[in-house]
């Protein structure tokens, strides 16, 4: 006992020694406020006041030197660091399931360079995605990294888990808005990818950390291509007779050559919600200059009504625009609390794949998922590519056990709607990270290359201090 | 313990995904998730329905401004200075207030303001100014510590400009702190003598006005007293002197005639703006001066940033209200102003911490700049040879 007192005082006053003593806590009030994220998971357990894991120490460095200092002082007494940014996501990915460190990286948060030139901007990995979107806009220039978690998760999390925002059809995700960027490794070497439009110097290496979710290193800062504010931004929305035939004005639009900002596909259950009306609502965002804009909506309005859709004007995309962020806020109707039927589960299942396999998909994991009593399946499909897109389905169950039971139903819902995903070849995770909760179906995921995948994390990270069981990687013990 | 609905609240708030960090004028600063709005609701929350408040979690409930930047944010609205208040009351019935706060409220109770000054020397630097008032007028001007303590010069201009108004003024000579600095530390039970001094004053001096130089004070009068069961005087009007000043000068009882040279921007007190909804009248006041180019900060408004002195931060933790205040700072200079302009002594104050050694922005209240602009009265070459 004495013994590990003794090495947690050392340990204490080695992170003193590194970052200051202002920015270490061990004080309980701190210890749980980082104790959750915005999973289910994570909200359940503090909600219901049952046990979750602490971690020990909060520490907050103030620069990559010092993130390297702590990441040597874990490795000597091997003990885990959780890197943490907002704390926003909903996968668990922050939870410090074996206590530890938790290393935030907000103090971290300064522009360092916003070259308008040349279109890009480098950023300390802390930085909240608005302050980081609004001193570009100062300037005249967006990122368009806009998710509904703008207000609330930063950029080294966007970078680790790999987002999308709302714009992404049009400005990528934040993968594709990466140059350059820092990371600390494990054992506290800082490795630097060079900030250049494109690269054919062997593997690009920098992809490896794009959605390590804190298990490979610590994303410390990155260099982003960034474009001037729209001089243009037109919305409309489209009504469909049903949700395959929105799928299809999808395929056309995006098959054209168009490139709307945002395209959002509600499937019939969603309209209903969203917009009261029967059929599949589609909304659209077009950016650009006024001439591009017209173009574009214009042709992709021939397609839509071509294939029976009806035009409804700028509201349904303008009403979209302006509450994108309202589901998010805590009311009594958003997290269902008038619910008389007993607990809410709620499951973040986004998945992409092809055209072919969003058409499928809709309906089979509907399908699996009807055996549920009290289970309500609604999705919409955003984030476009040439190729396919994203389906994200609203997964709740309001007739869920009001005690850690509820667990056992969550986990046997996303076991039967993953097994749906994998069957039709599609990706487990669109931009939400796999965290703790997807854990176990990396392995299909990855398949044979999932191991090598575990020995480059073993390469990077002996000791396994770097969050240790996410992303399907080993636990410790705990 | 506190009624229901702000129970409700905090039990809301403390199930966001934090949706007001961005702007949170604490936790921008601390960068601790125990900062958040949220996350002080969960305490607020966990304390009431233990009974009782843990240090560390008193610690987090007092590193906060009340400047409701997160309800400006929140669409839901969700009155988190009103949970951090009502905790605040019960840890301080406790007797579990942080040392800084109990000393403050001590001092009020003792001394007549928060800032540990001698009461008796409150109206001393304008002792020339006050002693040719009458006893009873129709406006009573009321200043408030920090005005009197720490921006004399907002009390000199104020007056002058309401006296070159043709205006009939008084003071309350014995004046005392408003118990605005009570309420924020969570002594609102101890208010009550503050404010029932403040309105006998008032309605011994006759007036029918009573203008305020500090927007905190102001509000403590027109949204808290009438909590405490105290009845406002019938007939008497509160007012921000910024208001009441517009009024004089489209009345046309002021003529300002000397161009300043400003590029000037407005800060909002979260007091004035968030508290009593004044966003209009100091920006009126400030456009109508010979020379002055207004200019917008980019956060402004309801959404205007806290100048970090809020919520008795000044005194609960410096650090935090210095690096808060600088924000505001920066922020003025990156709209380009030459004049920092604010409405609040508090604010004026934090300002002014990081550009005294500064050349390039000067920190201003709307007050002073009228002052400056009548050619009659002490222009601001003399405004500064006042101040050295």
């Amino acid at each position: 006992m004495g013994e590990m007192l003794l090495r947690e005082v050392m340990l204490y006053q080695e992170l003193v020694g590194a970052v200051g003593e202002r920015w270490v806590s061990r004080e309980e009030a701190e210890r749980t406020s980082y104790a959750k994220d915005y999973s289910w998971l994570g909200r359940t357990w503090v909600r219901k006041g049952w046990k979750v894991p602490l971690p020990d120490y909060v520490v907050w460095p103030g620069s990559t030197e010092e993130v390297a200092r702590v990441l040597r002082i874990a490795n000597r007494y091997k003990v885990p660091v959780v890197p943490y940014c907002g704390g926003a996501g909903v996968q668990g990915g922050t939870l410090p399931i074996y206590g530890g460190i938790i290393l935030d990286v907000k103090r971290m948060d300064r522009v360092l360079e916003i070259d308008e030139a040349n279109g890009t901007v480098t950023a300390q990995a802390g930085i909240i995605g608005q302050n980081l979107e609004w001193a570009l806009n100062q300037r005249g220039l967006t990122l368009a990294h806009i998710p509904q978690s703008a207000y609330c998760s930063g950029l080294g999390g966007f970078l680790a888990t790999r987002s999308a925002g709302v714009l992404s059809t049009r400005y990528g995700k934040i993968t594709d808005m990466v140059l350059g960027m820092e990371v600390v490794l494990p054992q506290g070497e800082v490795v630097r990818f060079r900030p250049v439009p494109e690269s054919a110097a062997g593997p690009d290496l920098k992809r490896l950390f794009l959605g390590s979710e804190g298990t490979l290193g610590v994303i410390t800062e990155a260099t982003l291509a960034v474009h001037p504010l729209p001089e243009c931004r037109r919305f409309r929305g489209v009504a469909f007779p049903d949700t395959a035939t929105g799928l299809e004005a999808a395929r056309q639009i995006m098959r054209r050559g168009l490139r709307p900002a945002a395209m959002r596909l509600s499937d019939e259950l969603e309209s209903l919600f969203l917009y009261k009306r029967a059929g599949a609502l589609m909304v659209w965002c077009f950016d650009g200059f006024a001439a591009q804009v017209e173009a574009e909506e214009g042709e992709a309005l021939r397609l839509a009504l071509a294939l029976g859709g009806e035009d409804l004007g700028p509201e349904p995309g303008e009403d979209w625009w302006e509450h994108r962020y309202t589901s998010a806020y805590p009311t009594a109707e958003n997290l269902l609390l008038k619910s008389e039927e007993g607990w809410t589960i709620g499951t973040v299942i986004d998945t992409a794949g092809t055209f072919d396999y969003l058409r499928a998909v809709h309906g089979k994991m509907s399908q699996a998922l009807s055996r549920y009593e009290g289970l309500l399946f609604a999705a919409h499909f955003s984030h476009w590519y040439p190729t396919g897109g994203m389906m994200y389905p609203y997964v709740l169950c309001m007739g869920a056990p009001d005690d850690e039971r509820a667990a056992d139903l969550y986990f046997r819902i996303q076991r039967d709607a993953l097994r749906v995903i994998l069957d039709l070849g599609g990706t487990i995770n669109h931009h939400h990270g796999v965290g703790l909760t997807l854990g176990e179906f990396m392995a299909e995921e990855f398949g044979a290359a999932f191991a090598t995948l575990q020995a480059i994390k073993r390469l990077l990270d002996p000791h396994n201090i770097m969050n240790p069981g996410k992303l399907g990687f080993e636990g410790r013990e705990a | 313990m506190s009624e229901e609905p702000l129970r409700a609240t905090a039990e809301m708030c403390a199930l966001c995904p934090k949706l007001c960090r961005h702007v949170c004028t604490v936790a921008t600063v601390t960068r601790s998730e125990a900062d958040l709005p949220n996350e002080k609701c969960r305490f607020a929350g966990e304390g009431w329905a233990r009974g009782h408040f843990r240090p560390d979690e008193v610690e987090h409930l007092y590193a906060c401004c009340l400047c409701g930047l997160c309800t400006a944010w929140c669409e839901p609205g969700w009155d988190v200075p009103a949970v951090i208040e009502a905790a605040r009351r019960d840890i301080a019935r406790a007797g579990l207030a942080p040392e800084p706060a109990q000393r403050m409220a001590a001092h009020v109770q003792n001394l007549g303001n928060p800032l540990g000054e001698p009461r008796g020397t409150r109206l001393a630097p304008i002792a020339d100014q006050v002693a040719p008032l009458p006893e009873q007028a129709d406006v009573l001007l009321f200043f408030g510590c920090n005005t009197l303590y720490r921006q004399v010069e907002i009390a000199r201009a104020t007056l002058a400009l309401l006296e070159a108004a043709g205006q009939e003024v008084t003071v309350w000579r014995e004046e005392a702190c408003c118990g605005e600095p009570l309420r924020a530390l969570g002594f609102l039970d101890e208010a009550r003598a503050s404010a029932e001094a403040l309105l006998g004053a008032v309605r011994a001096s006759g007036a029918r006005r009573v203008v305020f130089t500090c927007p905190s004070c102001l509000r403590m009068v027109r949204e808290v007293y009438p909590r405490l069961g105290l009845a406002l005087p019938e007939g008497v009007e509160w007012l921000h002197h910024t208001a009441y000043l517009l009024d004089l000068l489209e009345a046309g009882h002021l003529a300002p005639g000397r161009a300043l040279g400003w590029r000037a921007t407005y800060h909002d007190p979260c007091a004035l703006g968030r508290g009593l909804g004044l966003y209009e009248a100091p920006r009126r006041l400030l456009g109508r001066l010979p020379g002055v180019q207004v200019v917008e900060m980019f956060h402004h408004g309801e959404r205007a940033l806290c100048c970090g002195a809020g919520g008795g931060m000044g005194g609960l933790d410096l650090r935090i209200a210095v690096e808060a205040g600088r924000k505001v700072v920066a922020m003025a200079q990156a709209a380009g102003a030459d004049h920092l302009v604010t409405a609040c002594p508090t604010c004026k104050g934090s300002f002014a911490r990081h550009t005294a050694a500064s050349e390039g922005l000067e920190v201003w209240d709307v007050a002073e700049a009228l002052a400056a602009a009548l050619e009659a009265l002490p222009g601001p070459q003399a405004r500064r040879a006042r101040s050295s």
